[in-house]
């Protein structure tokens, strides 16, 4: 009987080794996983050895640009100039990129203009004294010399890239550039010269896709009465361009 | 970025793959036996004829061993013979959608750390230790990372390996621990339950994939295992003796990593206790192409698609050692 329980019991620690042996293991990893690491005096002793290596990224642009020609079309308003005046444009512009970093292009606008609150209520008590006392000749309201069409050749610098993450759709690389320019605005009275200067951010969607958004200052003189006067006004225009 | 996440890893993994440096099972087709020598013979040390087997399964127009598990094996065939910088040309073409692209990015850091290139050799780890593929990846690389750090005694960044490592693996081991005691977990039964109606495949186990033995799906034996589940043909308790057989592995996995930190931790303490200040002298930074336009961005902790396997790293040389004196005599 005793042999018999002896017995038992030995098969029994025999059957139970191997999961024993797992536990034990087990334990063993944990404690030694925990016991990895952990040493904050030495941590801080190290921190004063740094050797300063840095990680960065460097990559190239995902969309070429050298030798590249973008034409785009773009829509965009007019802030400033005549008081009477609002000036919407539809237009296109072409960039020759030379480098990423520079280019060379022009822009072309139609004008669409359009009388302003304050314009349509200086014609409208105008007409309406008009109406009072028609031989009044000191009643009239200044003509406008709004613009109809403007064309100018700009050189533009992309000094800042970056990049940015479009809706977690896509990384969309972007620069952000100067411009200055020169040209010509044809006014309802005639050709005027015009310079411009501002910036943008440009993005560079695809391959072959862009987008601008540009911001500009641009100065011109026009003949409202046949008196010269010079305009500075603020241009702010988006487009959508095709890179070839 | 979760969404996004999914797809980057779906695009890794693509289709089910055969464990490289396994052999192909199934029915015989074209190159698979041949290949099959081929492992055998490098095994043996005798990579010539090896090499000769390889050579012609590349050349050939069709066979059915993958291409980029033809380049990983003659990239290990090269590191064998100790042509490390040819062996790096083979894992450099392994495309990023491939199953093996992770194990390419592993293998060129210890290539790069033969070279003696250990800048780029931290690019590679950083790419491999991003979020989106942690778990794919096993413990060596972290051990690489800390073996890196310590070569250029950047001492700080072995404590944020060692940090890392333990954070993203303690979870990983409680889960797989469970899995190997029990013989299943949480995680195992609902993957047992999703695979009586799905293809084994990673779309249908990423959910669970963190709290199971790494690359389980990637397992023919599984794979097989799943097949007759999904048949009708078992109950799932084979599924779940290879899960459990699969797990063993990984524990003894990372538990032959943790000798191997613990041994790297031996080494820091005693070489902190010896160093002095930084070598201030960095070594030459490593462009993509010279005179080429690169955007660079500074590493800020955060991954973004676009960046991976795009990270240089600029290091510096070792402390200068202390050297003792001569005192005043008492």
């Amino acid at each position: 009987m005793k042999s018999l329980l002896v017995k038992t019991l030995a098969l029994a620690v025999i059957a139970a080794a191997p999961a024993l042996a797992q536990a034990a293991r087990d334990i063993d990893l944990g404690k030694d996983f925990d016991s990895l690491g952990g040493n904050e005096k030495l941590y801080k002793r190290a921190k004063a050895l740094d050797p300063e290596n840095r990680v960065s990224i460097v990559q190239k642009r995902v969309v070429d640009r050298d030798l590249r020609l973008e034409l785009g079309v773009n829509y965009g308003v007019n802030a400033g100039g005549d008081a009477y005046v609002s000036t919407q444009n539809l237009g296109g512009n072409i960039d020759f990129h030379i480098t990423p970093r520079w280019s060379v292009g022009g822009r072309f606008y139609t004008h669409y203009n359009s009388l302003t609150n304050e314009g349509r209520a200086a014609y409208e008590d105008a007409r309406r004294r008009r109406l009072t006392d028609p031989s009044d000749p000191n009643i009239r309201v200044s003509p406008t010399d709004h613009p109809e069409r403007t064309m100018l050749g700009t050189v533009s610098w992309y000094p800042v890239y970056g990049k940015t993450n479009l809706f977690d759709l896509a990384v969309v690389q972007f620069d952000l550039y100067t411009l200055a320019g020169y040209g010509r605005v044809k006014l309802k009275s005639g050709w005027s010269e015009a310079i411009t200067a501002g910036g943008g951010i440009g993005f560079w969607l695809t391959q072959h896709v862009s987008s601008r958004i540009e911001g500009r200052w641009q100065t011109y003189e026009d003949r409202p009465d046949d008196q010269a006067r010079r305009l500075n006004v603020g241009i702010l225009t988006v487009s959508l361009g095709l890179m070839l | 970025m979760n969404f996004v996440s999914s797809l980057i890893t779906a695009a890794v993994l693509g289709s089910t793959a055969h464990a490289a440096g396994a052999p192909v099972r199934g029915l015989p087709a074209p190159g698979r036996a041949e290949f099959n020598r081929a492992l055998g013979l490098a095994t043996q040390d005798k990579t010539k004829p090896a090499h000769k087997i390889i050579d012609a399964l590349l050349a050939a127009k069709k066979t059915d061993v993958p291409r980029d598990r033809l380049l990983m094996t003659k990239g290990r065939l090269l590191f064998q013979d100790g042509d490390v910088r040819a062996a790096l040309k083979l894992y450099e073409q392994v495309p990023s959608d491939s199953d093996h692209w992770l194990e390419a990015l592993e293998e060129r850091g210890w290539a790069h750390l033969r070279l003696g290139e250990h800048g780029e050799a931290l690019a590679q780890l950083k790419t491999i230790k991003a979020p989106m593929f942690e778990s794919l990846v096993g413990p060596e690389p972290f051990f690489l990372t800390g073996l890196i750090h310590l070569k250029i005694c950047d001492y700080p960044a072995i404590f944020e390996s060692i940090k890392e490592f333990k954070a993203k693996f303690r979870p990983r081991l409680v889960a797989v621990q469970a899995l190997a005691a029990n013989g299943t977990s949480e995680a195992a039964a609902k993957v047992v339950a999703k695979l009586r109606a799905q293809p084994l495949a990673w779309k249908t186990i990423a959910p669970e994939a963190g709290r199971l033995p790494r690359l389980f799906h990637r397992d023919a034996l599984l794979q097989s295992r799943a097949a007759e589940l999904k048949a009708g043909k078992s109950d799932g308790t084979p599924v779940l003796r290879r899960l459990q057989q699969l797990a063993n592995r990984d524990l003894k996995e990372i538990g032959d990593i943790l000798q191997k930190m613990h041994l790297l931790e031996a080494e820091l303490i005693q070489r902190i206790h010896m160093a002095e200040k930084p070598n201030a002298r960095a070594h030459k930074d490593v462009d993509l192409a010279k005179g080429e336009e690169v955007l660079r961005f500074p590493d800020t902790g955060e991954y973004w698609l676009d960046e991976l396997d795009k990270y240089r790293v600029k290091v510096t040389g070792c402390p200068a050692p202390k050297i003792a004196t001569g005192g005043q005599n008492p």
